[in-house]
């Protein structure tokens, strides 16, 4: 009698045991699984407010300067002795719930004189 | 333009004893009278030619027939103004165009003129600078609003018979002095070939390291750049005048660091007129090149050419003359990652101007003969890097002196390239970096251009 109570208890620890590898192992696959899509995620959440924020850079022609350089960097195309005057500009995309913000600093190169 | 006659009016006053005698000249080319006197001001003298000297008028008489062709100084009365010159008393003051026709084989304005910001100048009252080609100094004249004008200092820079090149005062600040500073940057026959002079007082700003070398036989205008943009001159480029180039390095404390970029020494060019420079990135097979570009000119006894140098900001060796691709007007693209040189068929009226990576070059045609007041100038245009043409002609015909500053316009969903308020080019072209000698239509929609220095994610309430 006392045997069989024993081997009961040893098989109810066992399946415990059991129960208790089994949830951790479920839990661990989803936490990296959790883990890996939080990567993505936030990639894609990168993504969208780098998007987001060369969208704000297009209409953002008329953005107050943080200061006019006195000569445009180095580049392809480019102007010298003409009327083209290059100015830094701060750049910020605010964040939302959902996506980060973006900042930059950029150099915005336009025309002068009859252009605009 | 009152007020641009007016600020002409108020320097021009300055060399006259009477202010109210004022003999002008616009920019485009044209005389402009505005008070007539018997006295013309010191600063026109060199073109202020006297009629009844011996060899004048049958020189005179040639150049405006060549120039013109329909006008002869006999014709002209006393004080008459024409659409080209203008004269009384038995002088004649000639136009930009004659002057040009006169100063073969290097023809520049003789005369440059500058005004200083009230920093530049330390001065209340408006400064201006006045540099003097043919005869090799650079004035400082205060003109006050009541009252006579000041000539407050005046420097000779050059010997007189050195001077052929082009001189363009330029007030730039150096980097990193103790107190950051205007200078005024002039050719000279020291070591560096440069000096530096203070605007406000006209004295000289001596390098922290005066070498002991050689000096180097330059008269070129020097060109600057400003690296870091940080609104301070930080390095120079200067020629000898036999064709060595260096470039000076402008460190702490007005240290000069001087090495040899380019050798261009050929037996009978010279290397006088000013330099131009800007900083520039090309393609080099894997990425980007960052460097500076350099435009020049070479003369010769009645030959010029342009010479566009690219030098990388890690140079590896000195770029020599035969490297230069030597490219003609129907030529194709330059062969050379150096750069190119060109033989002009004109003399340089201006200088060269770079817009979207074309660069324009105005030209006066000497050759000319008879052909009306129309069609003075051409304007040479070629792809910066590559030296081929970028429209369909590569010089391309102006209707009027290309002497005043070029702008854009935008029309007809194109940008238009204009001087004063003629156009010269109704649809300008601008370089492309994808292949080699390549150009594409510029659009209004493509400005402003950006470009990106740095990017950071912004971070709230995170201590």
């Amino acid at each position: 009698m006392k045997s069989k109570g024993f081997v009961l208890v040893l098989c109810l620890c066992l399946v415990a045991l059991m129960s208790c590898m089994l949830w951790s192992a479920l839990t661990v696959s989803q936490l990296s699984q959790m883990i890996a899509a939080t990567g993505s995620t936030q990639l894609q959440q990168r993504f969208f407010a780098e998007q987001r924020h060369q969208a704000q850079q297009q209409i953002s022609h008329n953005v107050p300067a943080e200061r006019q350089l006195a000569d445009c960097p180095a580049q392809y195309a480019l102007w010298l002795n003409a009327p083209a005057v290059c100015e830094l500009v701060w750049l910020q995309t605010t964040a939302t719930s959902d996506q980060p913000g973006q900042g930059s600093l950029l150099v915005r190169m336009q025309l002068t004189g009859d252009t605009q | 333009m009152n007020r641009l006659l007016y600020c002409c009016g108020l320097l021009l006053a300055s060399f006259s004893i009477n202010a109210a005698n004022l003999w002008l000249e616009r920019q485009v080319g044209q005389p402009w009278l505005q008070a007539t006197s018997d006295d013309a001001p010191l600063a026109l003298q060199n073109w202020l030619l006297d009629q009844q000297a011996d060899h004048w008028p049958t020189r005179l008489n040639s150049l405006f027939q060549q120039t013109y062709c329909t006008e002869r100084l006999e014709d002209v009365g006393p004080f008459a103004t024409s659409s080209h010159f203008l004269a009384g008393d038995g002088r004649v003051l000639l136009s930009q165009q004659m002057q040009r026709q006169l100063a073969e084989p290097a023809p520049m304005q003789a005369q440059q003129w500058l005004r200083l910001s009230p920093e530049q100048s330390q001065s209340s009252q408006p400064v201006y600078l006045l540099a003097d080609r043919a005869r090799g100094f650079v004035q400082s004249v205060m003109v006050p609003q009541q009252g006579a004008p000041q000539t407050l200092w005046q420097f000779g820079f050059l010997p007189p018979q050195s001077v052929a090149g082009f001189v363009a005062p330029l007030v730039v600040s150096t980097a990193d002095t103790p107190r950051r500073q205007s200078v005024l940057v002039l050719p000279a026959r020291n070591p560096f070939g440069v000096q530096f002079l203070d605007p406000s007082s006209g004295r000289v700003i001596p390098f922290a390291n005066p070498s002991a070398g050689e000096p180097l036989q330059a008269s070129a205008m020097p060109a600057v750049l400003d690296t870091d943009l940080n609104g301070a001159l930080d390095r120079i480029y200067q020629i000898s005048e036999d064709g060595q180039l260096y470039r000076l390095q402008l460190q702490q404390n007005l240290q000069v660091r001087m090495s040899l970029v380019a050798d261009l020494r050929q037996t009978g060019w010279q290397y006088t007129t000013a330099l131009t420079a800007s900083r520039a990135r090309w393609p080099n097979g894997t990425g980007w090149q960052v460097g500076d570009v350099l435009m020049f000119f070479a003369q010769s006894e009645h030959r010029q050419q342009l010479l566009v140098v690219k030098i990388p900001e890690l140079q590896d060796s000195v770029v020599g003359y035969q490297e230069l691709s030597v490219q003609s007007l129907d030529g194709g693209p330059a062969s050379s990652h150096r750069g190119w040189r060109l033989e002009l068929t004109g003399s340089i009226a201006a200088m060269p101007s770079v817009m979207a990576g074309v660069l324009y070059l105005p030209l006066a045609d000497t050759m000319q003969h008879c052909a009306g007041p129309s069609k003075m100038d051409k304007l040479l245009a070629l792809h910066l890097y590559y030296g081929n043409a970028v429209y369909a002609q590569p010089l391309l015909n102006v209707d009027t002196p290309v002497a005043g500053k070029l702008s854009v316009k935008s029309q007809d969903n194109a940008l238009m390239l204009m001087v004063e308020s003629q156009s010269i080019v109704p649809k300008m072209l601008g370089v492309r970096a994808d292949c080699a000698g390549c150009s594409e239509l510029l659009l209004p929609s493509q400005f402003p251009k950006w470009q990106r220095i740095a990017s950071y994610q912004p971070e709230q309430g995170a201590y």
